[in-house]
């Protein structure tokens, strides 16, 4: 049974790569959306906070798989709608290109919620001794709140990111050329789906045991330098 | 291109309420079972011998770090091509229908994270407690079931809470196979209607009015079953 699908395995390599480089390209995207939204949630201005609450409720009530078809279906229409009185022709959006957006928009909001807890246990000494050496809220921002929150938050963050791995199998069913959808392509033309979805869940394991594995040494690096 | 016209027919509305339950019924059903499978894993890890608490980590391993899109998939298509599975009790239960599919897909996956998740609340229960129950002469069972378990189910409530909600964002998966569920109910219909955009844009709604539900029932009963002193549930 191997033989059959052996064959493919540089098509199902490429799809393996794509997927790694779908949620490694979204990732960095999400944690900036999740740290703009946490400061928006903390802000004193009552419209700021009140639009980001909004935005973590959608988003932690939507299922991926309906923002991902929102994005995919909703940009092409909304675009062509739009091009044609300007007189462009819209040739469709990239699936790849949709995934990205829906994955970092989404996994933006959950980033969110962990950045907010761990904002709201932040210690008040920290913020005050930048205060007290004559700071600006910007300084104290960017050189003590986020690296500190970006160090404390990493186990979460990691695990997020796996989270976000498997989530980006559904980018195949809007056409995206990643792992699950090679998985599909050759389960169909060899005939043989026992087997290649079980090639293909070793392959996630594999994946999510190679980013654990890695998650792993970077907290020990992180803990080690604070 | 933009037009509502689907939201005129009583088909889509009909759909949409035959999906709600549908996915209702996959949530509650899933959670019910995964949490007796999860309970089992659980307790495999925590009074296991090495092999047995080997086969509980492997299970939770597996079933954590594969997609459920995937998972969908190698029942639905591919374990249909075992013979020797032909003709079984498994067979006839899950194989025979999408629904069931996903029932039996949704449960081992979510058995995975209710596991973790009661083994973590019965390591949270303080060993006094428990050494407390032994000293007034209860059996081992016993203080299980009136100390620890109470215990370990009041400090997980807000987890609870939190799966059942990730359970009902992933069920909108199993539309893939065809389950007719909130999602897959209405997004058909706009197949039909060549309306993509409308039907996920209603039920998105929905899913968010119903998470907010769950969130509001799961606050509720947190506080009502709250203790007051030292075993506050941590916040999640």
């Amino acid at each position: 049974m191997i033989e059959i699908v052996a064959p493919y395995m540089s098509f199902w390599l490429k799809g393996a790569a794509l997927t790694l480089g779908l949620s490694a390209a979204s990732f960095p995207i999400c944690i900036l959306i999740g740290l703009t939204v946490a400061f928006a949630a903390v802000s004193r201005a009552r419209l700021v906070s009140l639009a980001a609450a909004t935005y973590i409720n959608i988003f932690r009530g939507l299922p991926e798989i309906i923002v991902i078809f929102v994005v995919f279906y909703g940009s092409n229409i909304v675009l062509t709608t739009v091009g044609k009185p300007l007189g462009f022709q819209f040739g469709g959006t990239h699936p790849a290109l949709a995934a990205l957006v829906a994955l970092s928009v989404q996994f933006g909001s959950y980033a969110a919620v962990i950045f907010k807890d761990w904002m709201a246990v932040f210690p008040k000494g920290y913020t005050e001794a930048g205060l007290a050496i004559g700071m600006t809220r910007l300084q104290i921002r960017r050189r003590i709140v986020v690296p500190l929150l970006l160090r404390s938050a990493t186990p979460a963050l990691g695990n997020l990111f796996l989270v976000m791995l498997k989530i980006s199998a559904l980018a195949s069913l809007i056409g995206v050329a990643e792992l699950s959808r090679t998985t599909s392509v050759i389960a169909g033309s060899t005939r043989e789906p026992l087997v290649c979805y079980v090639i293909a869940a070793a392959m996630y394991l594999a994946i999510s045991a190679v980013s654990g594995f890695v998650q792993h040494r970077f907290e020990a690096a992180t803990k080690r330098s604070l | 291109m933009l037009n509502f016209a689907i939201l005129e027919t009583s088909y889509f509305w009909w759909s949409v309420l035959n999906g709600l339950g549908v996915t209702l019924a996959l949530t509650a059903i899933s959670m019910v079972l995964g949490f007796v499978i999860g309970g089992v894993l659980a307790s495999m890890h925590i009074y296991g011998s090495p092999a047995v608490r080997f086969a509980a980590k492997a299970y939770i391993f597996v079933f954590r770090g594969v997609p459920l899109l995937i998972l969908l998939f190698l029942v639905y298509y591919g374990l249909p091509r075992v013979t020797w599975l032909r003709g079984s009790l498994f067979w006839d239960l899950v194989l025979t229908s999408p629904i069931r599919t996903a029932v039996f897909v949704l449960t081992i996956n979510n058995a995975a994270y209710l596991g973790e998740m009661i083994r973590g609340g019965l390591r949270m229960v303080p060993a006094g407690l428990l050494e407390a129950a032994a000293a007034v002469g209860m059996t081992r069972t016993r203080a299980f079931f009136r100390i620890h378990a109470p215990l370990a189910l009041r400090s997980v409530l807000g987890n609870l809470g939190s799966e059942t909600i990730a359970v009902v964002k992933a069920s909108a998966i199993t539309s893939v196979i065809t389950v007719r569920d909130l999602m897959g109910g209405p997004t058909v219909l706009g197949k039909v209607y060549l309306d993509p955009l409308t039907p996920l844009l209603v039920v998105g709604i929905i899913y968010i009015v119903l998470v907010q539900v769950i969130d509001v029932g799961t606050k509720l009963v947190r506080g009502h079953l709250a203790l007051p002193g030292s075993m506050q549930a941590h916040h999640v």
